[in-house]
């Protein structure tokens, strides 16, 4: 059996970072100190932007004013890095697909649209570090809004976030239980009694046999059988340490959810948005982990109706982007104009929470990303995306980037880079390197 | 110009199709491109994401990766297990694996917290059924009887819950996990620290995962492994019926008598009796043709006011009913694509506009049931890429892909005066054609169908045009609507092989590889010898290599 104890080795590993990353959590930790930890976070939309009027000017965002979807974001551009047009030579294809392998862009099976990668993805590759230098027993916080069902069971279109080739992350579908697992609950009986010491006990008892279990089991297993137990096992060391930490206080860093609502129904789909939008913040705000990713849609969207969200839009995601304008109507501009609000919603959120000299936001770096040019034309190789935040003031903000052609592998580098992860490429190694341009 | 031809020699529409692609088996054994490591992909790391080695021959199939219980699986098998139902219960989701699900890894705390709450709570909830399998009444006092005790039931219990006996190494631990709760700190009543002992077994990966290969050692066969008795025993009963092995096949495996192919085919054959075999035919049908992801919510949509949960539950029930009739009444794979049903849901014989039989001219076999319809359709609009795409890949098994460069264009969005068929007519002209040309036609089919199933003969004060051509390896197959469309199928070399390597998906949970080739040949032609009839098709795959063999993975410890 395994002792109830978690060395430096046991948390990396539960951490899913191997040993040979060691040398980086001490170059992420070498560079100055920014206001508050370094975080990330991401989300990922789908169908693409309206072009017309989403993509600004090439240069300085000051002197000019957002196109028309971008309105919300007006305020923030100061804050802003827009990166339009980009390829995805990893993926080199167009449709919905890219969804599944955009944020690691490396190589992949090739087996039909829908692409399996082969290299983690940037909340992969960064998380586990930046949780071990909080000491932190949470490498990610996978969040995600209908995403289950719907386009045919086609399975990898539901996933954005990979450690590896046999395992992708699930996000979390129910906000609801996602705030219960972070924060503590309002009625937790005091940890030093002795009924929650013997469930603890118990549980880990539990757990020590699992463990011990998933070691064994996986001894004979071919490689890549033994990298899916070697999560599994990753995952029930890291719920030890949670366990065996108390639960962060959600009074301190946000508000209550308030009464669970059906997280399957599209009426709900705002709510949800905002609920999810509200825990990235907390989350990373009471340091439980200090990479989120939200996930609002699958690789098409085709779960998500805008008819309750957006009146004007009042369609499916998935067959507005096909067909944005019905009835003389550009109904998907005005979804895009609704996303960009969210954005700004979630700047305005990290504004406003003071730390150290600045806020949030000078720490934490924002990627806004969509794996598609627009849904009308399904092109993969346009792809617009856009970046928030000043991380150790690394990105040349308030600024739409000279990005035509270039591969979004060079943002996720920037992104790595910033958070102190001085990687050599990110994805495929020809086109992974970074490009000038984002870095100030 | 041939976009795509299979092992079976399907050529599909011959069109001037450019770019598009069509694998008819996938091989999972494939090689990243040449020059690319597989796991880096960030410039510091090496190692790992090694794949399974070469197939090596016609016979030797392919690797068997490991994998979790489905949500189904896991729920049937506590059902067997512990007489427990888990229905309501958050259990993660499936993912795909040749085309029908596997459970999802575990990768996140979330993950492993979500199985751990599983198996506490169904243990606890278990209580009585578990204190009646506790093989000692009453519980003697002392400790040394309540630990004889214990090992018994570690014993016996264990050996069902991982089916097969458990090691000694494996009895010491959880016999430890008993220790532990039954003094210390935790300090457990006897049956409370014996239901902390099912809820270990419940989050061992014995349990939790197709462990075949992983407890006992598998027997070498040339250069192959054979399953040894008890993983053949599990392969049968999660094949057949989605669980665990019953008594029965257990005392088989005790007896020595499930090695040869006969003794096999009859288990098989008994177990396809079973009822446990009609919830997994009908779990076949409604994943085979996607019509499990059916959207439960109404669109909302003044047309379709008679789209409500209940409507989408009758719809699957529909065809989980017909297929398993179809199985119980003959197993004709031509009454499946062709067969008639009685319509028993009032709200869908409306949709179907019937107050008792259908159609014939109308309505017959799967292809022509609102769920499929509706499945592969916009929530309010006919779709006739996604039906025409259903049918390639999963009846045809022409796994079509879009050419790399694509760049979609638009559909015309609806608009008065233009059928759906007009509207998707522009598909034909631009670099879409490649695909569309072979999708399209098919979809058209079912133009008399609208997005939700209801039979419709005009479209925008149009009459409806469904007809079609399609080439198949038996000659041209020209119809003028779904119905005719099915019929002609039903008969083809296409289907009918299809068919086989569809099951042998479902079984193994896996693409084919070449290494598959002769148990496939062989389950056809035993599907051929029975006048296909699909319950022959399934006891004649599990008579194959596919079933009883596979290739060891790369990187795995041999015995």
């Amino acid at each position: 059996m395994n002792k109830w104890e978690l060395a430096r080795r046991d948390l990396l590993k539960a951490l899913g970072l191997g040993m040979g990353c060691l040398p980086l959590l001490h170059a992420g930790t070498a560079w100055g100190a920014p206001t508050g930890p370094r975080r990330l976070l991401i989300v990922m939309n789908t169908n693409g932007w309206r072009q017309q009027y989403w993509k600004p000017k090439e240069g300085d965002l000051m002197a000019q004013t957002l196109p028309d979807s971008c309105t919300p974001l007006e305020p923030h551009k100061k804050d802003l890095l827009f990166c339009p047009d980009m390829s995805q030579p990893a993926y080199g294809g167009g449709g919905h697909g890219s969804y599944v392998s955009c944020l690691a862009s490396g190589p992949n099976d090739s087996k039909g649209e829908y692409r399996v990668p082969f290299t983690p993805t940037i909340d992969q590759i960064v998380g586990p570090g930046l949780a071990m230098q909080g000491n932190l027993n949470r490498a990610t916080l996978p969040l995600g809004i209908q995403i289950a069902g719907g386009n045919a069971g086609i399975f990898p279109s539901k996933r954005m976030c990979w450690k590896d080739r046999n395992t992708p992350i699930t996000p979390e579908e129910n906000i609801y239980t996602s705030y219960a697992d972070v924060f503590a609950g309002k009625t937790s009986a005091p940890g030093d009694s002795a009924q929650v010491k013997a469930l603890m006990a118990h549980k880990r008892s539990l757990l020590d046999y699992t463990g011990a279990s998933l070691d064994r089991f996986k001894a004979r297993l071919g490689t890549d059988d033994r990298q899916i137990v070697d999560s599994h096992l990753q995952s029930v060391r890291a719920l030890e340490t949670q366990l065996a930490t108390p639960k962060a206080d959600l009074t301190r860093c946000g508000s209550d959810p308030g009464q669970p609502m059906d997280v399957k129904s599209s009426g709900n789909y705002p709510t949800l948005f905002k609920l999810s939008l509200d825990l990235m913040v907390a989350a990373i705000r009471c340091d439980v982990t200090r990479v989120v990713t939200l996930a609002p849609c699958d690789a098409s969207g085709s779960n998500i109706s805008f008819k309750s969200t957006v009146p004007e839009a009042n369609r499916g995601w998935h067959p507005m982007g096909h067909s944005p304008v019905s009835g003389g109507v550009d109904n998907k501009r005005f979804a895009d104009k609704w996303l960009m609000g969210q954005f700004a919603s979630l700047i305005d959120r990290l504004k406003a929470i003071p730390e150290g000299t600045g806020t949030m936001l000078d720490s934490t770096i924002v990627l806004w990303a969509n794996h598609m040019e627009e849904g009308a034309n399904h092109n993969s190789q346009k792809t617009g995306w856009m970046l928030a935040g000043n991380v150790n003031r690394y990105f040349k903000l308030g600024t739409c980037a000279p990005s035509f052609g270039r591969p979004v592998n060079g943002v996720l580098y920037h992104i790595a880079h910033a958070l102190g992860f001085p990687v050599e490429y990110v994805g495929t190694k020809a086109f992974g390197g970074g490009w000038d341009g984002l870095a100030a | 110009m041939v976009c795509r031809s299979g092992p079976s020699g399907i050529v599909l529409l011959a069109v001037a199709g450019l770019g598009c692609t069509g694998q008819i088996s996938q091989d999972p054994t494939a090689e990243p491109p040449p020059g690319v490591k597989p796991r880096p992909g960030m410039g510091m790391t090496g190692g790992g994401g090694g794949s399974t080695p070469p197939p090596m021959g016609p016979n030797a199939p392919g690797a068997t990766p490991l994998r979790r219980l489905t949500v189904r699986e896991y729920g049937n098998t506590l059902r067997d297990l512990l007489g427990i139902s888990v229905a309501g219960r958050d259990l993660g989701g499936d993912q795909d694996a040749g085309g029908f699900a596997i459970g999802g890894p575990v990768t996140t705390s979330s993950d492993a917290l979500r199985l751990l709450d599983a198996a506490e709570q169904l243990a606890a909830g278990a209580a009585a059924k578990i204190a009646a399998l506790v093989p000692c009444a009453p519980v003697p006092a002392d400790a040394a009887g309540q630990a004889d005790c214990v090992k018994k039931f570690i014993a016996q219990f264990g050996r069902r819950a991982f089916r097969r006996p458990l090691t000694s190494e494996e009895a010491v631990d959880l016999f430890a996990v008993y220790s532990a709760h039954r003094g210390g700190e935790i300090n457990y009543p006897f049956q409370e620290s014996i239901q902390a002992v099912v809820a270990a077994m419940l989050t061992s990966p014995y349990f939790l995962y197709r462990a075949e290969g992983g407890g006992l050692a598998p027997i070498k066969d040339g250069g192959l492994l054979r399953f040894n008795p008890h993983e053949l025993a599990s392969r049968l009963s999660y094949s057949l019926w989605g669980s665990m092995p019953d008594d029965a096949l257990f005392a088989e495996v005790d007896g020595g008598r499930l090695q040869s192919p006969e003794q096999i085919e009859a288990q098989a054959r008994r177990m396809l009796k079973d009822p446990r075999a009609r919830d997994t035919i009908a779990d076949f049908h409604l994943q085979w043709l996607y019509v499990d992801g059916l959207p439960k919510e109404p669109p909302k949509d003044p047309r379709f006011t008679a789209y409500t949960p209940q409507l989408v539950a009758a719809m699957m029930a529909e065809t989980a009913t017909f297929a398993t009739e179809v199985f119980a009444s003959g197993g004709s794979l031509e009454k499946l694509m062709n067969g008639a049903w009685p319509v028993t849901d009032p709200a869908l014989a409306k949709v179907y506009g019937t107050d008792g039989a259908l159609d014939p001219g109308q309505r017959a076999g799967l292809l022509t049931q609102a769920s499929f319809l509706a499945m592969h359709a916009t929530a309010t609009e006919t779709n006739p890429v996604k039906r025409g795409a259903v049918v390639l890949r999963r009846l045809l098994c022409n796994d079509i892909n879009p050419p790399d460069d694509m760049e979609v264009g638009q559909v015309k969005p609806p608009t008065p005066g233009l059928t759906t068929r007009e509207r998707f007519a522009e598909h034909a002209l631009n670099p879409c054609a490649s695909c569309h040309r072979l999708t399209d036609p098919i979809g058209f089919a079912f133009e008399n169908y609208d997005a939700i199933g209801a039979w419709r003969t005009t479209e925008q004060g149009k009459k409806v045009d469904a007809s079609g051509e399609l080439t198949l390896s038996n000659g041209d197959l020209k119809f003028t609507n779904a119905v005719e469309l099915a019929r002609g199928l039903s008969t083809s070399r296409e289907l009918r092989e299809c068919m086989a390597t569809q099951w042998l998906r479902y079984f193994a949970r896996r693409q084919e590889t070449a290494g598959d080739t002769a148990s496939l040949q062989a389950a056809g032609e035993a599907f051929a010898r029975s006048g296909h009839d699909l319950r022959e098709l399934l006891v004649a795959l599990t008579k194959t290599r596919a079933f009883t063999h596979r290739s060891p993975s790369a990187g795995e410890v041999l015995p």
